[in-house]
């Protein structure tokens, strides 16, 4: 019993100090051929758009995370990412971004042919497709946006998420089968797109009964080039191609994904070749893969490594009820004290780059004369200029005691952050010394999601810092930053200044492009200017597809996976059980 | 025998309750929210709607009107519906349970398969160098915590740039089902071997101590010292009188680690990819997703109360001189 377990404890240690003993006596090959410059980029080189397109083949893609349901009427559907990427090819919406008219992201017609908005803006009409079936074989028609649309307004379903978006919805009709009629309260810009962009078509009588316990919450039927073909909990979810598509049939005959939530996992299989297109590669394993060695050359020689800008950014925000983070001159004199190049090269490792706009930066809404980083009216690290400003505000250290203080109170606050963020387990200590030489006290508090939820809705916090995410390129930021929105909203900051909640009214009402961008833009000036937020770094998606994949194009709302096909599609990697590595 | 078996039975009864109560109570006192939480970021006007939705789950009724309600459907065998997915909170568990069993009974069964002898063979051989070196080995094992362990294993066993041996994620191949009965077993033990091993290495070095420990004490018993006498060969000393007496506290222990069998571990679930009970119990806990946080700790109760009784009366089968029935 003992020797065998000695043995293997000694060819342990023997092949572990073997390898580093091969590693540092190994001659260093003279030329490594590195990373061409796309690679580093993370940008796909053209050739990926080209040749024609082959049919077959599985496509295996990494999930970091599983979904609670598939259903994105219900309210546990709202794990935006992953289910639009999965549901995305399974069930479609009357319209989608398009992605051609990149930044921008006008619409374009998928179940809707065409729409008009009457010229008082508050009636939409879309007119829908003929000829399309669903994957149980019933066509479509009116009768099934009418019924999804039911159920969204159904008060006694889970689905506020869904009604919250369609608030401004005020009734609906079908005069016949092939229109749909749609009324709002007021004429708002982005009602029309998000409806035609978020609200999920399913067949009629998919929808019947308690929306908790419906067959589609785990197995969608949709219209889309792909249908769902099963979903093994915790390990992955596959589609197969719908052969009786109406549109422009799809490539690749299966698309797997696997879910693999543990990054250092998700690595290993990446290096093994487990996936065709690996996702939210961690940035640490990004940055290390640039480095020229042989050891890398595997990535480079046959990986894509995509970067793609998401419409997503990070922020430090202050309860602004409580005193004294009421009071701009303190915001800002905060702002300055946070080191932001340390922060962004080495909490971010460079790949997010530091933003003063709520709004898609590569979208027109953000004044670029603010979002150049080299403007000069951006706040910088300047800590004796924030020191000035706190003494302005009357935070002065009266005491001697290294803190500063304002009618007997000490300058205290408390960071609250959730458990499960790196990130800000690495910030938060960063500021804690940056601050406490300003003469700030910072303690950090961290707590589950559940509790931080709860403490962001009852505003029970100083100082929080959280990120936005949306996958679309418009949006009106009207839930953040409205006053309306601060009792029970996401406005968590208790930003209230009519100015601002001026503005974010006009914004929504105006269909004028040009209008509207300048309002966009002054809104941007103002929230930096106050900083409602401190703004920190902007997110981008770390992908790399095999080279094997084609017709790869990132966009706002991911890649089109009816568009991808492999070069050698394989056969289906059935029936075989050592070769493959998981 | 049987009368001290239903009396033990029937004691469980107000014991399960007080651990159900006790659990119930603390779920829901824990700040949070589960609705809330599914429903993410709130927009205005909608305080009203989760309020309703709320009142429709009977989620705002008083606490003990919801556990009695909870009791009631327990007790017809409904342990209601996740809040998270709505899927009934026996098919999530009846998904994760084997999964978990699987890895807990191998890793129960290999870490007595080694440790049972490891121990009998450190106290008959106690203070030679050999059985100190082993001490301390196991003991170094002990002390490595499983996420690194597991980690590391996988780095240099599955990893990409490591050898390669072991499948890195999920307890089957692709293709599973066409394989051959003996193939498929083959596949789940290779899948198996790196989180088994993960979940045995830690209590061997507990299990053999003790096992150490109840072997030493019967070697210097009076009937070990007249076996000796009596001239038997120590061959027969050691393997049939001394080792079947020292068993005796090994069994008791053996009762109190089944109640681990069905609770699971969420590292090696997690870093494996295999989502068995560890992973649920966590996750369900993290949603505030009640009744499966009930679900799970029902099971795991009742585990328990059924392996306590189930190792006093092992313990009474194979040592004649307890005797329950006047004992109890």
């Amino acid at each position: 019993m003992v020797r065998p377990l000695a043995f293997v404890l000694t060819a342990c240690v023997v092949a572990a100090s073997g390898c580093t003993c091969a590693e540092k006596t190994a001659p260093q090959t003279p030329t490594i051929q590195g990373p061409s410059q796309d690679w580093l980029d993370g940008a796909l080189p053209p050739s990926v758009m080209e040749g024609t397109p082959k049919q077959g083949g599985t496509l295996t893609i990494r999930l970091q995370a599983e979904p609670k349901m598939l259903n994105r009427l219900h309210d546990a559907g709202q794990d935006a990412w992953a289910v639009r990427t999965i549901v995305g090819p399974v069930v479609e919406t009357l319209c989608e971004l398009d992605r051609d008219t990149a930044p921008r992201y006008r619409l374009k017609p998928v179940l809707a042919e065409r729409w008009e908005i009457s010229a008082d803006r508050r009636t939409t009409t879309f007119h829908l497709r003929h000829g399309v079936t669903f994957h149980d074989g019933q066509p479509f028609s009116a009768k099934d946006v009418k019924a999804v649309l039911d159920a969204i307004r159904d008060p006694k379903q889970p689905t506020t998420r869904m009604r919250g978006l369609l608030a401004e919805l005020d009734g609906y009709e079908t005069p016949d089968p092939w229109t749909v009629v749609v009324h709002w309260k007021r004429p708002d810009f982005l009602a029309t797109r998000q409806l035609a962009t978020v609200i999920p078509i399913f067949p009629a009588s998919a929808l019947e009964g308690d929306l908790d316990t419906l067959a589609i919450n785990r197995a969608p039927v949709g219209t889309g080039p792909f249908r769902f073909d099963k979903w093994e909990s915790g390990r992955a979810i596959e589609l197969v191609r719908n052969e009786t598509y109406w549109g422009k049939k799809a490539h690749v005959d299966r698309i797997v994904f696997r879910i693999v939530k543990d990054g250092t996992v998700a690595t290993q299989m990446f290096e093994r070749g487990a996936f065709d297109l690996m996702t939210a590669i961690p940035p640490h394993v990004w940055r290390g893969l640039e480095a020229v060695k042989a050891e890398n050359a595997w990535a480079w020689r046959d990986y894509h490594r995509i970067r793609f800008p998401e419409n997503a950014y990070n922020w430090i925000g202050f309860n602004q009820a409580r005193p004294p983070f009421g009071d701009v001159r303190v915001r800002r004199a905060l702002a300055q004290l946070i080191p932001y190049d340390a922060i962004e090269e080495g909490i971010y490792l460079g790949l997010e780059p530091i933003t003063t706009c709520p709004f898609y930066a590569l979208g027109p809404a953000c004044d670029p004369g603010l979002e150049a980083p080299d403007s000069p009216q951006r706040l910088r690290y300047d800590p004796e200029d924030a020191k000035a400003l706190l003494d302005a505000a009357g935070w002065k250290d009266t005491d001697g005691d290294g803190v500063r203080d304002h009618d007997g109170r000490p300058f205290d606050l408390t960071f609250l952050i959730y458990a499960s963020s790196v990130n800000l387990g690495k910030l938060a200590p960063v500021l804690q010394d940056e601050w406490r030489k300003a003469g700030i006290r910072l303690h950090v508090e961290k707590v589950d999601w559940a509790v931080f939820t709860e403490r962001l809705r009852t505003h029970a916090f100083d100082m929080v810092s959280l990120g936005w995410s949306a996958l679309d390129a418009e949006d009106d930021l009207y839930f953040n930053f409205h006053s309306s929105q601060v009792k029970d909203g996401t406005n968590y900051v208790s930003y209230v200044n009519p100015e601002l909640d001026r503005l974010l009214e006009a914004v929504r009402g105006e269909h004028d492009e040009q209008r509207r961008i300048a309002l966009e833009r002054q809104i941007h000036r103002l929230v930096y200017r106050d900083q409602v937020y401190l703004f920190l770094g902007r997110r981008s998606a770390l992908d790399a597809a095999k080279k094997t994949v084609h017709g790869l194009r990132p966009a706002i709302n991911w890649y089109r996976l009816a568009d991808l096909w492999l070069d050698a599609p394989a056969p289906h990697a059935e029936a075989t059980t050592r070769a493959t590595p998981d | 025998m049987g009368r001290y078996v239903l009396r033990r039975a029937l004691l469980m009864i107000p014991t399960f309750f007080g651990i159900t109560l006790l659990t119930f109570a603390v779920a829901q006192l824990a700040p949070g929210d589960p609705l809330q939480l599914s429903a993410e970021a709130p927009r205005a006007g909608q305080t009203a709607a989760l309020e309703a939705l709320r009142h429709q789950r009977g989620l705002d009724r008083p606490l003990w009107v919801q556990y009695g309600r909870w009791v009631g459907r327990v007790l017809s065998l409904d342990f209601g519906r996740s809040l998270e997915d709505g899927r009934p909170v026996l098919e999530k568990v009846g998904e994760a349970l084997p999964r978990t069993l699987l890895l807990t009974t191998l890793a129960l069964f290999l870490s007595y398969l080694i440790a049972v002898p490891l121990g009998a063979w450190a106290a008959v051989r106690r203070d030679t160098f050999a059985e100190r070196a082993v001490t301390v080995v196991l003991f170094v094992l002990y002390s490595m915590p499983s996420f690194w362990v597991a980690i590391t294993l996988l780095l240099v066993l599955s990893g990409g740039r490591g050898w390669a041996v072991f499948p890195l994620q999920g307890l089957t191949s692709p293709g599973f089902d066409q394989l051959s009965p003996a193939a498929k077993v083959a596949d789940l033990l290779w899948h198996v071997a790196l989180p088994v091993a993960v979940l045995t290495y830690g209590s061997l070095a507990v299990l053999s101590r003790y096992m150490r420990g109840a072997m030493l004490e019967t070697l210097r018993s009076d009937f070990i010292r007249t076996a000796r006498a009596k001239g038997l060969a120590e061959r027969s000393v050691v393997f049939r009188h001394a080792l079947r007496n020292s068993l005796i506290p090994i069994v008791t222990l053996l009762g109190l680690t089944l109640p681990a069998l069905v609770g699971g571990s969420v590292i090696v679930e997690r870093i494996f990819g295999i989502p068995g009970m560890g992973e649920l119990a966590f996750e369900s806990i993290l949603n505030r997703d009640y009744p499966v946080v009930m679900g799970v700790t029902t099971l795991v109760a009742l585990f328990t109360l059924a392996a306590t009784l189930l190792s006093d009366v092992l313990t009474a089968a194979v040592d004649p001189r307890i005797d329950l029935e006047r004992a109890g």
